[in-house]
């Protein structure tokens, strides 16, 4: 299934990460710019949850269970609920840095998106004690100067990709990132009504035995669930217990955080780019201009293309 | 989970409340100019300018949905929470008493659920006020409000305060009722509920058996953190438009499942106004989750707890 030699610690069939994404929604949203009152409130309501209900419920189901998640983090999220977010990261969740609000990358000129970053990361930092070496970007969007500028400022791993199921190694100069993907199912699809919270948690449960199989035939990969504050109604919360149980239930599991993913893969697989798994990888990235490292000149050339400023 | 003594009657570990809302939408509905649901318009240059469709969906409300909704709650002795758009009350009267009778509480909605945003400061006082006036005029007494579609302005919650009402329902970010002090009056917040019947409106939406589960998943994980000290409510919400006996079926199984346990208030949001008045006349948001104050502040809620910020932040979105 894919060519590289590759093994989680302790010969774990599969790595599993609970992730939390604890944002502040981008200034679009509710907006009605003809109306008399210029937006719609329930929306905002539905955002505010967030911070007096969601974070609070997540938090205790998390305790409850023992987990410490990958929590992507808005930098003014941190600003304004400074209490919580040193509660959660006592707690042992690790902060990765999203944004300063949700706003998405192709929305952002590259000075724009340098400073967000940078905000945001000095936010965590003077909040917690502790900077972030992590990032993510809202809704997985990313441009063709990210993973530089994140080089730049220190990053080891970048999240919110979604091309592969496995972790692997991008060369940025003479630096290594991280790239992971975040997740193909997360409690949004519920949230929007497409889909009941049980739905998605039975989709994932599916998607963890197929990979756990695959693992046990030597091809290891990561599965994360993504959960998000706003969305953490009580309807929600007795589902992913569930899910939570049957994980535990499995042996082999290494159930784990995006930060220990590229600890290890920085110290075990220093060289493994996505093209050491998967060799189409290297026209994928020429074809698409993701950003992998592999794709050399085409890549970035047409990844730049796309940059209007 | 929160900060905060807080407690039900009895030590309930959770209060529920049955919601209806019995409305009567504009006249725009069906047309190419319906603001409340993108997909039911007719193309702008349409021959006969409204699809008929939607009309009689809306009227099944008074001739068959109301009727079976009724009829379920005095099998099941439950008194809802009923939001009432004054138009309704207007057209049916009779149908009005009967309900006011049977013990359901009556909240002001508005006039015909236009949503707020819709609305300058003048023509809200004026839908309150009119529906106001047409339930007094069936000798229904309401001290509760709740926003069409949750949606409220800046000026709302004052404007409530002035026309004395206790109680504002609508919002959504928070599991527990909280005290808003507004204009020396101190109001009760509640949230409206994130699950209804108006998540199955058309069959390709999740269906009512996979809602009155989630809902019941809901139930569960909030009866158990009662349990554990953190009480709170949960609401359910039915709609006259959509009693079709498809939904009502496992509406009832719910119910019976609620009844089946112990330490489980079933109320109305009345009465959940009276204990937080009564007993916990301080309980603020913030006094739950400190986050409040700078969750007010950030988004100009309107709960009071933000400061001037807060006022400032809500208001500026007020174009006329």
């Amino acid at each position: 299934m894919y060519e590289a030699d590759f093994q989680w610690p302790g010969g774990a069939h599969i790595a599993v990460v609970f992730n939390m994404s604890w944002e502040i929604p981008e200034h679009a949203v509710g907006a009605r710019p003809k109306a008399k009152y210029k937006r719609a409130m329930r929306p905002i309501y539905e955002a505010a949850f967030a911070d007096t209900g969601g974070i609070q419920r997540l938090v205790d189901l998390w305790d409850r269970h023992q987990i410490r998640t990958s929590c992507y983090v808005d930098g003014l999220t941190v600003k304004l609920f400074p209490r919580m977010a040193q509660a959660i990261r006592q707690k042992g969740h690790e902060f990765i840095v999203q944004g300063w609000t949700h706003e998405f990358l192709y929305d952002l000129t590259v000075a724009e998106q340098a400073d967000a970053i940078a905000r945001t990361n000095d936010a965590i930092l003077e909040v917690t004690g502790q900077r972030a070496y992590g990032f993510s970007s809202a809704g997985g969007h990313l441009t063709a100067e990210t993973f530089f500028i994140l080089a730049d400022q220190g990053f080891t791993y970048s999240c919110g990709l979604r091309n592969a199921e496995v972790p692997f190694i991008i060369p940025v100069g003479d630096k290594k990132i991280v790239g992971m993907t975040s997740y193909a199912v997360s409690d949004t699809p519920a949230a929007r009504q497409t889909l009941t919270p049980r739905e998605v948690c039975e989709q994932w449960r599916d998607y963890f035995d197929c990979l756990y199989d695959e693992g046990k035939r030597g091809f290891p990969k990561m599965l994360a669930y993504g959960s998000h504050p706003h969305y953490a109604n009580g309807h929600r919360i007795r589902p992913l217990e569930e899910l939570i149980a049957y994980v535990k239930s499995k042996e082999k599991v290494w159930i784990t955080t995006r930060g220990e993913i590229a600890s290890y893969m920085l110290e075990h697989y220093p060289g493994h780019d996505l093209s050491v798994f998967y060799p189409e990888a290297v026209n994928s990235d020429r074809l698409y201009g993701l950003g992998l490292g592999i794709g050399g000149q085409e890549a970035i050339g047409k990844a730049r293309s796309y940059r209007e400023d | 989970m929160y900060s905060c003594k807080f407690g039900w009657p009895g030590g309930a570990h959770i209060a529920v409340v049955f919601n209806m809302s019995w409305e009567t939408w504009e006249k725009s509905l069906g047309t190419a100019q319906n603001n409340q649901k993108a997909h039911e318009r007719v193309p702008p240059h349409a021959k006969y300018q409204r699809g008929m469709r939607w009309i009689y969906e809306h009227a099944y409300a008074e001739t068959g949905g109301m009727q079976r909704l009724l009829d379920l709650w005095r099998r099941h002795d439950i008194r809802t929470s009923c939001y009432a758009d004054g138009h309704t009350v207007s057209l049916f009267p009779d149908l009005a008493r009967l309900a006011a009778a049977e013990g359901h509480e009556f909240l002001v909605q508005g006039w015909n659920h236009n949503y707020f945003w819709d609305m300058t400061v003048a023509e809200q006082v004026e839908s309150l006020r009119k529906t106001m006036n047409a339930f007094e005029a069936l000798g229904i007494k309401a001290t509760g409000f709740s926003s069409p579609g949750g949606h409220v302005t800046a000026e709302t919650f004052p404007i409530c305060a002035d026309l004395g009402f206790d109680y504002v329902c609508g919002l959504r970010n928070a599991d527990v009722p909280f005290i808003i002090p507004c204009n020396g009056r101190r109001l009760v917040g509640q949230t409206s509920y994130a699950l209804t019947d108006f998540a199955n409106y058309s069959p390709s939406d999740a269906t009512p058996r996979d809602i009155i589960g989630m809902w019941k998943d809901a139930f569960d994980a909030m009866y158990e953190e009662g349990q554990r000290g953190f009480p709170k409510f949960l609401a359910y919400g039915t709609h006259p438009i959509l009693s079709h006996a498809f939904r009502t079926r496992p509406l009832e199984e719910l119910i019976d499942y609620v009844k089946s346990k112990t330490g489980v208030w079933i109320t109305t949001r009345g009465e959940i106004t009276r204990w937080m008045l009564d007993n916990y006349p301080d309980h603020v948001l913030s006094a739950f989750y400190p986050e409040a104050v700078e969750s007010d502040r950030h988004y100009g809620l309107g709960i009071g707890l933000g400061g001037d910020e807060a006022v400032r932040e809500a208001l500026r979105f007020r174009r006329e």
